[in-house]
């Protein structure tokens, strides 16, 4: 293996300019990619939080006493069980939701005295797919008791579309980056090999087999690819901290992730990532080298 | 030790018979010249015995085993049973003389705890014990060729190719390396070299096989330059 090792070094150092700019394609490529992959996760919360706030509320006919609106309710659920998609429905009176009303905004409460409920029955439906929201909602519009609803769709589904293009551009622009440096692993592993061509070359003829003349230059991949992925994280981790710690302080209310845990693990992702794209280039690049030598 | 059954090579690409029916059988520990003029075929020939190409049709032996089973790694393992010594001897030149022959037995997995012994009897054999310190660029021609064929032969291969040894020597450092060659073949390997020297055919004789625009035109087992 040291010999191996001493090779790879040779080679590394034969080509140093072809070498270094793997490297730096690479560092870049893996910055990018793992600030995608940041981004991505933060807007997944983002959208998970949103997703959680979808739900479609049901406004029942004003009924003569709570028993009988009680009873319209159940009838309404029945209903509503029927339908697919709804993630679960639950019934609340007019009483209920006053009550939740003045806990919300504690000057009703003296106001509630002077006037009767103005409040109606109600039923909040939670849907499994906030983008079916719209479908269910007319399913729910023809039943029987309900008088009106109202679900935020347009916002919902607007902010879902914007954020499902961010992170859809994101990826088509790391996969354009991890071809990209699959590319040049396998340019710089083309031109150490042909660099050292006459010794391939020897070594074929005298017996030496496919693993051991490629053993150098795979080596040479992995060792370029672990740099470049530990220079990524050097970059990265310092730098999402501020960044994040910044966008916490602006905007409070957006959720983001600064588990440094979770960071960490999302660069040990694409340290692993590099390390693949290192072996399979040197390894691809080699193997062709070798067929197209034979 | 090498049998060729009605082997034909054609190169697709030029379309060129570079081979054309070619029989004929090798016996271990013979010395056979290879002669014809600039591509008759003689390198085709040889590079079909290292499986470098294959024949377009017929069957190549070696040991009694035909080379069309060997696949991949087991061409790699092939060829360590055979020595290859080419015109331009094909020295590693950032390496000195001792690291080109640790080069070829590091490559052909011998036990590490010979390599000087055999590094050092090699090189006492083809003379040059005094130099494994000194790169091939500091070498004559025919120190160089030695050096060739001592690599060659370190491994123990069971046959020698030589691919005109001697084309780039004059006449004394020529007969220097046949003289070499020989004292190889005394040992049991089987050599077959490939020259379009008159003088080496004519002062040496053995057996020569003499191939003309890619067919086997004459096998002679007393020898002699006729082309």
């Amino acid at each position: 293996m040291s010999y191996h090792l001493r090779q790879a070094w040779l080679a590394f150092r034969a080509n140093i300019t072809a070498g270094a700019a793997t490297l730096s394609t690479m560092t870049l490529t893996l910055t990018l990619l793992a600030l995608v992959a940041l981004v991505t996760i933060n807007l997944e919360t983002i959208v998970r939080g949103l997703e959680k706030d979808v739900q479609i509320t049901a406004f029942l006919a004003p009924a003569e006493n709570a028993a009988l609106g009680k009873i319209q309710g159940e009838v309404v659920l029945t209903q509503l069980s029927k339908i697919s998609g709804i993630e679960g429905s639950e019934f609340i009176s007019k009483a209920q939701a006053f009550e939740k009303l003045k806990a919300e905004y504690a000057s009703l409460e003296g106001a509630s005295k002077l006037i009767e409920n103005p409040l109606t029955d109600r039923i909040v439906v939670r849907v499994v797919n906030p983008r079916n929201v719209e479908e269910i909602a007319n399913q729910i519009k023809t039943i029987v008791g309900v008088s009106q609803l109202e679900y935020g769709a347009d916002f919902v589904n607007t902010v879902l579309a914007t954020l499902e293009t961010v992170r859809n551009v994101g990826y088509a622009l790391v996969l354009l980056l991890v071809l990209n440096t699959l590319l040049n692993i396998l340019n710089t592993i083309r031109v150490a090999m042909f660099a050292r061509r006459d010794e391939i070359q020897v070594m074929r003829m005298i017996g030496a087999t496919r693993g051991f003349i490629r053993a150098p230059y795979v080596l040479e991949g992995l060792a370029l690819a672990l740099l470049a992925s530990l220079l990524t994280t050097a970059i990265v981790f310092p730098a999402y901290s501020a960044i994040s710690g910044q966008v916490s302080e602006l905007v409070p209310f957006v959720p983001i992730i600064k588990d440094p845990l979770l960071v960490l693990q999302v660069l040990g992702l694409i340290t692993l990532l590099g390390v693949t794209l290192g072996l399979l280039g040197s390894v691809w690049a080699a193997n062709r080298y070798l067929r197209e030598a034979e | 030790m090498v049998e060729f059954h009605r082997v034909s090579l054609e190169y697709p690409r030029t379309q060129t018979l570079a081979l054309e029916e070619i029989n004929l059988s090798i016996k271990k520990g013979e010395f056979v010249y290879l002669t014809g003029h600039s591509g008759a075929g003689k390198s085709s020939f040889l590079g079909l015995i290292i499986k470098s190409i294959v024949p377009s049709k017929g069957q190549v032996y070696i040991g009694g085993e035909s080379l069309a089973k060997y696949k991949g790694g087991r061409v790699a393992y092939h060829r360590r049973r055979i020595g290859m010594v080419f015109q331009d001897h094909s020295l590693l030149d950032h390496l000195s003389v001792y690291q080109n022959l640790e080069f070829a037995l590091r490559i052909t997995d011998s036990p590490q705890k010979d390599w000087n012994e055999r590094i050092t009897n090699i090189l006492r054999t083809v003379g040059l014990a005094h130099k494994h310190k000194v790169y091939p660029i500091q070498l004559s021609q025919g120190e160089r060729q030695r050096v060739a064929i001592a690599r060659a032969v370190i491994t123990n291969p069971m046959l020698l190719l030589a691919d005109e040894p001697t084309g780039n020597l004059d006449p004394d450092v020529s007969w220097e390396i046949m003289e070499l060659l020989s004292e190889i073949n005394l040992k049991g390997t089987t050599i077959i070299l490939a020259t379009h020297s008159r003088e080496i055919v004519e002062q040496q004789r053995r057996r020569t096989l003499t191939l003309r625009k890619g067919k086997l035109v004459r096998d002679d087992p007393n020898g002699g330059y006729a082309l």
